[in-house]
């Protein structure tokens, strides 16, 4: 809606310390837009965020007024996601979320410490409350948020760990019923003493979060499966499936024939669609190496650990944790970029001003 | 397999008229004589052939009983319907060799994903579902000085039949139109009567915009210009969800005249 805020957060391009440009649509400016882009095709829904204007409250309203707009006077039906502000009112937030198919809240860091240092303007209790209120009314009103409520942090922006935003993830799951958490790579807009000096935002290391939520959320992992006692963050070399794979080789080769969907989900390599492919073709034959292939189930991690009729496809040598693990590093596209960023603590005495 | 046996295969082309209840009308006469024909192809397709025998597949008005057996499995049928407007040359005799085994196998049929019968049908109906799914996100409509809706497309299966019930809920009281160029085939709606017309007598070059319309395309180029986050461009992705080949009559992918 707006690049107008009143914050400061430091990693952000629109802080209010910023000199740019900025601009602000009225609520009938976005509907009118809004409206021609759906006739149009352009669009499929609205994804509606804004800079905070003079105060939550008064955002909120502004941003309560544009949806309730499209919804009673130009009849859209289509899919709307507003941010929630934090601090507004809960009437204007509820009101909002009837109108709304997602509401979601950022909590920006994925720890109080380095929100208190990053974003001083912005309260870890607010944000926390304003979740729990949407969650809440979500059980209580079907009609409410009905297509549910998901955050975003920024990864690379503070030194915490992947363990501890994974847990984090994993426990807003659990308490808030959120549908999704994003992990925004931090982009380095600003120069600030306490932000980190990145050449690149971290996207590999992104891409293996979001590989390791999907673990959380489809393949009955737990967080503390996916990180050694000494490894609390991930190797983004490797998916964090074979990670694990390796880590717990005495559990493979799996035996493809017979083994549970449970364990299959397990298989590196193996996603939901070819674990349910699988259990089906193989009530009515006995699936070999060249049935997977057919039906396009990928082998190209999965051929380290399973074993058809019990054959395995590969030399028995590469049964290693070392060798799998230079291995599968080897294949994997990241060798393609070249990660180079150096992550200094937040806390040290280097200066990173050039 | 075995059971192919108590078929017989003979030397004949079937010729159907080239729409679905034809091509169920010679699958039809397949299953009621156990013949299974050299070639099942649509008139508009047919290439005389000295050594083969033809003949012409008159569309019967019921193939009810062999849409009720076909509609058992819910999936079967639509997968089928699917693959049938594919632009696969060999739709007909992959759809027929499925049907046979599914007269055989009947639902179970659905889940032997080994079997290259059901893969080589699941192939082009998937092609037909994937292209339709894409389209329905990346045609592009204007509005012309009548406050019709036009879009235009070149699809690489027979698909703007699949796709227009989508329009007609998204665009509940306008007047739209689809118009496939390569075949000259469009379709038009409004509200609830939709036709389907030969567009080749179309002169596209009098379509006429409405005013609103330049405004709405420039803003929609600028916001997709503006939304781009360079430390973020990976145009491996790009293409991954957007193949070139949908480029060609995306707004925002014009080539800006100046």
């Amino acid at each position: 809606m707006t690049n107008i805020c009143i914050y400061d957060c430091k990693y952000c391009i629109n802080r209010r310390t910023n000199r740019i440009e900025r601009a602000i649509f009225t609520p009938e400016e976005i509907a009118e837009i809004t409206i021609n882009f759906y006739r149009r095709n352009y669009i499929e829904g609205l994804f509606l965020s804004s800079g905070i204007i003079k105060n939550p409250d008064y955002t909120m309203l502004k941003i309560y007024e544009t949806v309730k707009l499209l919804r009673e006077k130009y009849k859209f039906y289509g899919y709307i996601h507003v941010k929630g502000i934090p601090g507004a009112s809960q009437e204007l937030v509820k009101k909002t979320g009837l109108l709304v198919d997602r509401m979601s809240v950022n909590i920006e860091l994925p720890s109080n410490t380095s929100l208190k240092l990053l974003a001083p303007d912005k309260n870890t209790d607010i944000l926390a409350d304003s979740l729990k209120y949407v969650s809440n009314e979500i059980k209580k009103d079907k009609n409410f948020v009905r297509a549910g409520q998901s955050t975003q942090m920024i990864i690379g922006a503070s030194d915490d760990t992947d363990h501890k935003i994974l847990t984090l993830s994993q426990n807003m799951y659990k308490k808030l019923n959120l549908k999704r958490v994003y992990y925004s790579a931090y982009v380095p807009v600003n120069q600030d003493n306490l932000l980190p000096a990145l050449v690149e935002p971290p996207l590999v290391r992104e891409n293996r979060l979001y590989q390791a939520d999907w673990l959380l959320r489809f393949y009955n992992f737990n967080v503390d499966e996916l990180f050694g006692v000494d490894d609390p963050n991930f190797n983004y070399q490797i998916d964090p499936k074979s990670n694990w794979a390796i880590r717990n080789l005495n559990k493979f080769p799996m035996e493809i024939n017979t083994v549970s969907y449970d364990e299959l989900i397990r298989i590196p390599g193996i996603g939901l669609t070819s674990a349910n492919k699988i259990i089906k073709a193989r009530k009515y034959k006995k699936l070999t190496f060249e049935d997977l292939k057919k039906m396009h189930i990928s082998l190209k991690r999965a051929h380290y650990f399973i074993t058809c009729n019990g054959k395995y496809e590969v030399s028995t040598n590469m049964f290693d944790k070392k060798i799998l693990t230079n291995t599968l590093a080897l294949e994997s596209n990241t060798q393609q970029k070249d990660q180079k960023y150096v992550q200094l603590s937040l806390f040290g005495e280097d200066d990173i001003h050039e | 397999m075995i059971f192919m046996s108590k078929w017989n295969f003979i030397d004949t082309t079937y010729i159907y008229d080239g729409s679905f209840e034809g091509v169920l009308s010679a699958i039809n006469k397949v299953l009621n004589t156990r013949e299974i024909p050299y070639l099942i192809t649509s008139i508009n397709h047919y290439v005389p052939d000295l050594f083969k025998n033809t003949l012409i597949i008159e569309t019967e008005d019921e193939n009810n009983k062999l849409i009720e057996f076909l509609k058992q499995s819910d999936e079967i049928y639509y997968t089928i319907y699917l693959a049938f407007f594919s632009k696969s040359a060999d739709k007909e005799m992959i759809i027929l060799k499925y049907i046979v085994y599914y007269d055989k196998y009947k639902r179970d049929l659905v889940n032997m994903k080994h079997l290259d019968v059901v893969i080589n049908l699941n192939k082009i109906s998937k092609e037909v579902a994937y292209e339709c799914h894409k389209f329905k996100g990346f045609l592009r409509f204007s509005e012309l000085k009548s406050k019709i809706l036009y879009a235009e497309f070149e699809p690489q299966n027979d698909i703007v039949s699949l796709i227009y019930k989508h329009f007609q809920d998204r665009l509940p009281n306008e007047f739209f139109i689809i118009n496939d160029i390569l075949r000259n085939k469009a379709i038009l709606c409004h509200k609830n009567e939709v036709m389907i017309v030969d567009s080749s007598s179309i002169d596209r070059s009098f379509i006429l915009k409405s005013q609103a319309e330049n405004l709405f395309s420039d803003m929609w180029k600028g916001f997709f210009k503006a939304i781009a986050i360079e430390e973020r461009t990976n145009r491996r992705c790009q293409m991954n969800f957007m193949p070139k080949r949908f480029w060609k009559h995306l707004t925002e992918m014009e080539k800006d005249d100046e």
